[in-house]
């Protein structure tokens, strides 16, 4: 194995490292991974995941590039007046531009966690040089079940009620969000685009995008952890609405039902990394 | 801002250098040593910011990753504090070459604070020397994290399978842990290390320990001016409610960056 470290895109302003298996063990046929950033974490990845990651994957022959948005850990910012969306999705095609040129790699699959993972999948819809995309806990929405999982233990502490009595209770404000919520996603309505519709305007271009990606045989593999909201999403948005459509040959969900959003413990890390492979590298 | 591997070719570190403000050129350099395991992942963001006003200030400032740890080759379970002190050392000779300097200060962080002390003990060419909250020593850092390794598995929802750290190894808030690594950081103790060279000591204390006491009174025995700073909100390390939390403590970048360039 050999890592560089690169500097690419407009004004060489994006920082990323580069994982290359060794000579003779490098499978051609296979795709490049790029692992995308976790919000602000640096292209480490939470817990340092994602150097493991790379590094597994490069063992089983894989090239892998790892990088920073702009704004995040090393790349410069982006003083540009585009979206986040638009200007992440922008960074990975200059990621495989740089791929293509200095490695001659022309398909690419992409892998990451939360607004990672959502990036791979809007950048999967717009570039056909992507040919699966493995997104981890994407796309988090305020789903009531996942508030009052959040708030579950704070809930049935005795303490915690105890303290209802006495006014210092955070009852009242954990059950008030919870009700809110209700509310909110009773009165949208898909043809309003007001933002108390933003959620629902959101789960239905996922599962266009879904039906996108499943009709262009993308090799699809959607990863939940039990402690994201993402979990929520897949319980009452993916399993129910998205799954059903999916005509891809190659489409699997796995869901972690003990990992934290960060896998923080060792045996979800190389859980998580065994699907990673599994999904890159399907002889591995 | 140039990013580089540099060290030997099966241990390469991962280093970002940050030149100065071309006419600001201070003819001195600056290596930052960053924390280990979640306390690197929370500070990273922080220290980026440091390099850069630094580097603004006139400094040539390199951060490195060591052996183990963030971009650099190795295993974090692998590492230890003989082979990251081996690796500072690397570093301060990587920024001499780099800008073509003589004189170079540290700034550590916690574990990365232990590390820049015991190497000014033993590099002439370190003249500053900034110690953010110091692990001062390795068994109360190892109970420290542990509590906050169980703390945070008490908290979570669904349970995960049991993770403890014995003196066998284990994992510590996203850290696989050796034996070897755990009786390392262990015999960390920095009130035994003596012959430092630096001129200039900042010691910035963001937590309240009877541990600072002591240093300060071991360094000031043994004939060195040490300034002594407390900051709230600069424990960029712990706090938050999260793992892998991000966040910039602004006033305790401001106060070493104004001490250095003092």
């Amino acid at each position: 194995m050999e890592e560089k470290a690169i500097r690419f895109g407009a004004e060489k302003s994006l920082v990323g490292i580069l994982t290359l298996p060794k000579k003779e063990n490098r499978q051609d046929n296979l795709p490049a991974v790029i692992i995308l950033n976790s919000g602000l974490l640096h292209r480490v990845g939470p817990n340092r995941i994602y150097v493991r990651m790379a590094r597994e994957l490069a063992a089983a022959g894989i090239t892998v590039f790892r990088f920073d948005f702009a704004g995040v850990g090393d790349s410069a910012k982006d003083n540009s007046q585009r979206s986040y969306e638009e200007r992440n999705v922008a960074a990975t095609r200059a990621a495989m531009d740089m791929l293509t040129k200095k490695e001659n790699i022309t398909s690419f699959m992409m892998t990451g966690i939360c607004s990672g993972a959502d990036i791979s999948f809007q950048a999967a819809r717009i570039d056909r040089r992507i040919t699966g995309i493995a997104p981890i806990d994407f796309y988090s929405l305020p789903s009531t079940a996942y508030l009052l999982n959040a708030y579950k233990k704070r809930l049935v502490t005795p303490q915690s009620w105890g303290n209802l009595f006495s006014g210092k209770s955070e009852v009242f404000s954990i059950l008030k969000k919870v009700f809110t919520n209700i509310t909110f996603l009773k009165t949208a309505t898909a043809s309003d685009n007001t933002a108390p519709n933003a959620q629902k305007n959101l789960e239905a271009d996922i599962v266009a995008g879904f039906q996108e990606l499943a009709d262009r045989q993308l090799n699809l593999r959607f990863i939940f952890s039990a402690g994201s909201p993402a979990y929520f999403n897949y319980q009452t948005i993916f399993a129910k609405k998205v799954a059903p459509l999916s005509t891809a040959r190659k489409f699997s969900i796995d869901y972690f039902e003990t990992a934290d959003h960060g896998f923080t413990l060792q045996y979800h890390q190389q859980q998580l990394i065994d699907a990673i492979k599994a999904w890159a590298s399907p002889g591995s | 801002m140039n990013v580089f591997f540099f060290g030997e070719s099966s241990k390469q570190l991962f280093g970002a250098y940050h030149p100065p403000h071309p006419r600001k050129d201070r003819r001195k350099g600056i290596v930052l040593c960053n924390p280990i395991g979640q306390e690197y992942i929370r500070s990273h963001r922080s220290f980026a910011q440091l390099a850069e006003k630094l580097g603004e200030a006139g400094f040539h400032v390199l951060r490195f990753d060591y052996y183990g740890t963030g971009d650099a080759y190795g295993d974090f379970q692998d590492a230890g504090p003989e082979q990251w002190l081996a690796d500072v050392s690397l570093a301060v000779e990587e920024i001499q070459d780099y800008g073509d300097i003589d004189s170079v200060a540290l700034v550590g962080l916690r574990i990365g604070a232990t590390l820049a002390m015991m190497a000014a003990s033993r590099i002439t060419a370190i003249s500053d020397l900034v110690l953010w909250d110091p692990v001062v020593n390795g068994n109360s850092y190892l109970q420290e994290i542990n509590h906050a390794h169980q703390h945070w598995l008490n908290d979570l929802l669904p349970k995960p399978p049991t993770s403890t750290l014995s003196e066998k190894g284990g994992e510590v808030l996203g850290f696989p842990m050796s034996k070897s690594l755990i009786s390392k950081i262990r015999s960390l103790q920095l009130n035994n290390i003596s012959g430092i060279k630096a001129k200039r000591i900042l010691l910035l204390e963001s937590i309240a320990s009877d541990d600072f006491e002591e240093l300060n009174l071991h360094l000031s025995g043994s004939g060195k001016s040490v300034s002594r700073k407390q900051l709230e909100n600069a424990t960029i390390w712990k706090k938050g409610s999260h793992l892998n939390s991000v966040l910039m403590p602004n006033e305790a970048l401001n106060a070493i960056i104004n001490w250095l360039t003092k």
